[in-house]
């Protein structure tokens, strides 16, 4: 057990600006809300450690700009996610339309192996306002179809559902994590050589 | 901050300049005219960072401060504040809410707040801060909102005085102008002013404000229309009779007050009369227009501004003519309006509401020209009312020193000529003087009263001389409103202020104060009337005002300037057909080699700078400015010589051989350090042909890039990399092709790329090994090869889509014949949406698969 190398996953939250992006980051790693909004500018990261059943693992949450202004950016962080929140706001329909560019966005510029099964979770934030535009049954609807994206209700201010949901997010990049170890043991090509040499230097020593 | 502070008085001129030029053209919004923003940040800046407690913290803190407590009784604009919180750069903070507040319209409402909350001002600010003087932060607050409902005529509540340097109101705006509305000193004004006078004269300084708004939807505001011709017959009579009361007066001073009331109140009651015939001539103009086949004539004479203005003075039959035309055609209207309403009534209203109306008529004009029978102190001073832009400043010298140098002149030659000839000669001399006033009153010149009687039944006498119609019932108002005008004019101005000029240094003073100040020398002569003074400056009545030539650069509809004068607000324009003074204009031509004779006749052999005129023979002395393409003469043109950007952006020719006038030496000096120049626009070539300008133009664009990474970056900002970026002029980075001269000549020295090399190179060097920067960097989409991380600021490697800003490699990019995979996504993505959203996830898929 205490062998097991130590696990960073990378998590990148998308979804239009002022949906609460950085909100929930910051609930979910200082336990904290202000009600100033501050756009944010580029994208930088947090990091959490978290324990997933046995395991010790690190989040590397990054939160991104959500303004199209920021697109003089690249993306070359969203290689080598582990996992993608997609979050919209229940209370502005525009933000849910947008979960579909975003998905393919990431998808596109991430480049993962295997993206049909990649992990998405979809967040619908600020429940706590009473202007709800988004109901919980279409936003579901929506997940369902694709390919049964986990859904949560949060709330950034008040602190609802946040944890869960990024333990959710955390249990499904674990799980990719594991596969592609997986994965990667057999079909690497360049391993298999380096494997075949050490025993030849071994045998050479002996 | 080791500079002395200005003072109030110049930060209150300093943003009231800048607010007038800013409303000057309207339909631009701020937030499009070039630096208009900035020019308006920095003087709100100004005023809110004077007399600021400094403790230890810095001035933005202290700023940021006092914003925040300004909104914290309402939580209205708590959103602005948040959004523009910059934890790390407060003096963004302050500016971006400076900018904001101003574009959303919320600074005046949010400032408003700190008007009468004196603890917190106290909290902030010294007791000799701007913001602690209430009829400053008052006049400050007026200034905002005149920016804010873009509506000039805002700032003619703003007290004159203040703007006088070294004026400091003592306890607040209406008591200063009470104050100065008793002080007994103007020149020839208030001699023979009665107790009671005074009295009305405040009464209806009171009412003022309150009526103030009934003006536009009062339907008895057409009533003096008729009263105006009358007005106007009448006005003229008196010169050649005051003439010899005058000269009596010299003799028998002790009759000098009654004298002089009587002739100063006649002078006034023009003021009135005339003042409000114009507006008035202007409405019936809109009324008879369509009637009237001369609509377009009739028009002229209400023009403030200086070339047709004059009509009044040169083409008396024209202005005259057309008035009474007017006033004919609406006479019907004015006996039903005037039935209306209960004579005394309306007189009320009438000497209540009929100054704040002239002023709000007239909020661009400033230097006018001269109205019938005004006399000179009391044009100058109307003069020094409205608001004006430096270059009028500039031009109130020249026009008032003509005005003073003219009354001078006709002063010596009335004495001269009553030496030699007698009284009865001045009478004759005066007609001569004001040709234009003796042809239409002859008849009112013989009714005129003996000068001991009062002006007000010498008013009606001369009204039932002149017009008949309806005057019986007009003539109480008529009565009333003469008397409060006489008293009103004062009301603007006080000679306690003069004094106060005279003991200032000249240099800061305006013209109209320096003007009066010389006139106080002459105050126990008799002044000519304005319009009297022969004017030099060349004038052209009869070409209508869109005709003149406009200022380059800002487009101005001419029919829009037609239609803006009906609600009284009018576009400045200076000089006539045949002459306007040079403007500031960017050239970028080099001119055809000079052909004198050709050019000095579509100048009109007049000097582009002063209108000077030069005879055909003598035409060899003027010179010719490189800059302008125009022929000055040698006052304005010292033959001084200059680089002309022209051959620079052109030519790379740098050589400052070129001979230019005054005026554009001047104004390229100003220019020089000004990033004016897109050379992009101007001349893309250069970029291909000069060497160093293609290299700082790279490293620009690295720039431009790069700034994107070094300000995101809170690795860099750790390490003061944005302060670094920002050591730069922003333009220089933020807007690669843009360039001043100096930086072209830069350029060429050498000095520019010593500059921006080493920024370069150490900015590029952070963001390829800060992770959060190379995080951020590109995956070519077309070649999806993760393994290049490539950057937009890398231009030797890396094309930028100009539309999303993806980056790819350049071969890759030429290879797809610059197709960009992402601009093609979000296109179907926008065209799916916008038919039929249920496709979208499949036809997008497709879509990918065909790009990649």
């Amino acid at each position: 057990m205490a062998s097991r190398k130590k696990i960073l996953l990378k998590i990148i939250i998308l979804g239009d600006s002022g949906v609460g992006k950085t909100s929930l980051m910051n609930q979910f790693v200082n336990r904290k809300f202000s009600n100033q909004y501050k756009a944010t500018i580029g994208a930088d990261f947090l990091t959490k450690e978290l324990q997933i059943d046995d395991r010790l693992v690190t989040m590397q949450i990054w939160d991104t700009a959500g303004q199209e202004r920021f697109q003089s950016l690249g993306v070359a962080f969203y290689r080598g996610a582990d996992c993608c929140v997609l979050v919209m706001d229940v209370t502005s329909p525009t933000s849910f339309k947008s979960l579909e560019s975003w998905k393919d966005e990431f998808l596109i510029q991430a480049g993962p192996r295997d993206p049909e099964n990649f992990p998405f979770v979809v967040l619908g934030n600020k429940i706590d306002l009473e202007n709800r535009m988004i109901s919980m049954r279409k936003a579901q609807s929506w997940c369902q179809e694709k390919n049964n994206i986990p859904y949560y209700e949060t709330s950034a201010k008040e602190g609802i559902n946040v944890e869960k949901a990024f333990e959710t997010v955390a249990r499904n990049a674990l799980a990719r994590e594991k596969e592609i170890d997986q994965q990667t043991d057999f079909p690497m090509p360049i391993r298999i050589p380096q494997q075949e040499e050490l025993p030849k230097q071994d045998g050479c020593a002996c | 901050m080791n500079n002395p502070p200005p003072s109030v008085n110049s930060l209150l001129t300093n943003i009231k300049s800048t607010v007038e030029l800013l409303v000057q053209f309207r339909g631009d919004s701020l937030t499009t005219k070039y630096g208009a923003i900035e020019r308006l940040r920095l003087a709100i800046l100004a005023i809110l960072s004077h007399g600021l407690k400094q403790n230890t913290q810095d001035i933005y803190e202290q700023l940021w401060q006092l914003i925040v407590r300004l909104n914290a009784n309402s939580q209205r604009y708590i959103h602005l504040l948040q959004d523009i919180y910059h934890k790390e750069n407060i003096r963004q903070s302050v500016e971006q809410w400076i900018d904001q507040s101003v574009i959303s319209q919320c600074l005046s409402q949010q400032l408003s707040c700190a008007e009468h909350d004196h603890d917190l001002l106290e909290q902030y600010y010294y007791p000799h801060a701007f913001t602690r003087i209430l009829p400053f932060y008052q006049a400050f607050l007026i200034c905002i909102r005149t920016v804010e409902y873009s509506d000039p005529s805002l700032l003619i509540n703003i007290d004159p005085k203040l703007s006088i340097v070294g004026f400091y109101p003592i306890p607040s705006i209406n008591d200063a102008t009470n104050q100065s509305n008793i002080s007994p000193s103007s020149i020839v004004a208030s001699n023979g002013k009665s107790k009671d006078d005074t009295q009305q004269k405040l009464r209806s300084l009171g009412q003022q404000r309150i009526l103030h708004r009934r003006i536009h939807s009062d339907p008895i505001f057409s009533i003096p229309k008729d009263s105006i011709s009358a007005n106007r017959s009448r006005v003229a009579s008196p010169s050649p009779l005051d003439q010899s009361i005058y000269d009596e007066n010299v003799a028998q001073p002790q009759y000098n007050i009654p004298n002089i009331s009587y002739f100063q109140s006649d002078e006034y009651d023009s003021y009135g009369s005339s003042y409000g015939s114009r507006g008035d001539i202007f409405d019936q103009n809109k009324q008879t227009k369509i009637t009237l086949g001369k609509a377009t004539d009739s028009k002229s004479p209400n023009r403030q501004s200086i070339s047709s203005e004059i009509t009044i003075i040169d083409e008396p039959t024209n202005a005259l003519y057309t008035n009474r035309l007017s006033t004919i055609m609406n006479n019907d209207e004015t006996v039903l309006s005037v039935g209306s309403t209960s004579p005394m009534d309306r007189s009320i209203t009438m000497s209540a509401t009929d100054y704040p109306t002239r002023t709000s008529r007239l909020p661009h004009s400033s230097l006018l020209w001269p109205r019938k029978g005004q006399t000179l102190d009391n044009y100058i001073r109307e003069c020094d009312l409205k608001t004006r832009t430096d270059v009028e400043k500039e031009n109130a010298h020249f026009y008032f020193s003509e005005a003073i140098i003219s009354a001078i002149e006709q002063i010596k030659f009335t004495q001269q000529c009553n030496k030699y000839f007698g009284q009865s000669w001045s009478s004759s001399i005066a007609n001569i003087i004001s040709p234009c006033e003796t042809t239409h009153t002859s008849s009112s010149v013989s009714s005129s009263s003996p000068p001991t009687q009062q002006y007000i039944p010498c008013n009606s006498k001369l009204l039932s001389n002149s017009e008949t119609k309806n005057l019986i019932t007009q003539q109480p108002d008529e009565m009333t409103e003469s008397t409060t005008d006489s008293n009103e004019p004062p009301n603007n101005f006080d000679w306690s202020i003069r004094s106060s000029i005279l003991s200032l240094n000249l240099q800061e003073s305006s013209a109209e104060a320096i003007a009066l100040a010389l006139m106080e020398t002459w105050k126990n002569l008799k002044v000519p009337t304005a319009p009297q003074l022969f004017w030099m400056i060349p004038h052209d009545e009869d070409l209508p005002q869109e005709l003149l030539p406009l200022p380059d650069g800002i487009s101005i509809d001419p029919s829009e300037d037609y239609l803006s004068n009906e609600d009284g607000q009018r576009i400045l324009c200076r000089g006539n057909s045949q002459w306007a003074p040079p403007r500031e204009q960017l050239i970028f031509h080099i001119h055809q080699p000079p052909d004198r004779d050709s050019q000095l006749k579509k100048q009109g052999y007049l000097c582009a700078g002063c209108g000077r005129h030069v005879e055909k023979g003598f035409a060899y002395r003027y010179r010719y400015c490189e800059y302008t393409g125009k022929y000055f003469c040698r006052s304005c043109h010292s033959d001084k010589k200059s680089f002309l950007p022209s051959y620079v952006i052109i030519k790379w020719d740098f050589s400052s051989k070129h001979s230019v006038s005054n005026f554009a030496f001047d104004y390229l000096n100003r220019i020089y350090s000004e990033p004016t120049f897109n050379v992009n626009d101007l001349n893309p070539k250069l970029f291909e042909k000069n060497k160093q300008l293609r290299a700082i133009d790279e490293l620009r664009w690295s720039l431009f890039y790069l700034r994107h990474y070094i300000l995101t970056c809170r690795f860099a900002e750790e390490k003061n990399y944005p302060q670094i970026l920002q050591k730069l002029p922003s333009y220089m980075y933020s807007d690669p092709y843009s360039y001043s001269i100096q930086d072209l000549f830069k350029a060429k020295s050498g000095d520019l790329i010593k500059v921006l090399e080493p920024i370069v190179l150490n900015l590029r060097k952070h963001a390829l090994n800060c992770a959060l920067c190379y995080a951020k960097g590109f995956i070519c989409e077309i070649c999806k090869n993760e393994k290049s991380i490539i950057f937009p600021f890398d231009l030797d490697v890396t094309s930028v889509c100009q539309v999303c800003q993806s980056c790819f490699h350049f071969q890759c990019h030429v290879n797809k014949k610059y197709h960009c995979p992402k601009c093609q996504r979000n296109k179907s993505r926008n065209n799916l949406t916008s038919s039929n959203r249920s496709n979208t996830p499949t036809n997008i898929q497709q879509e990918d698969d065909i790009v990649a």
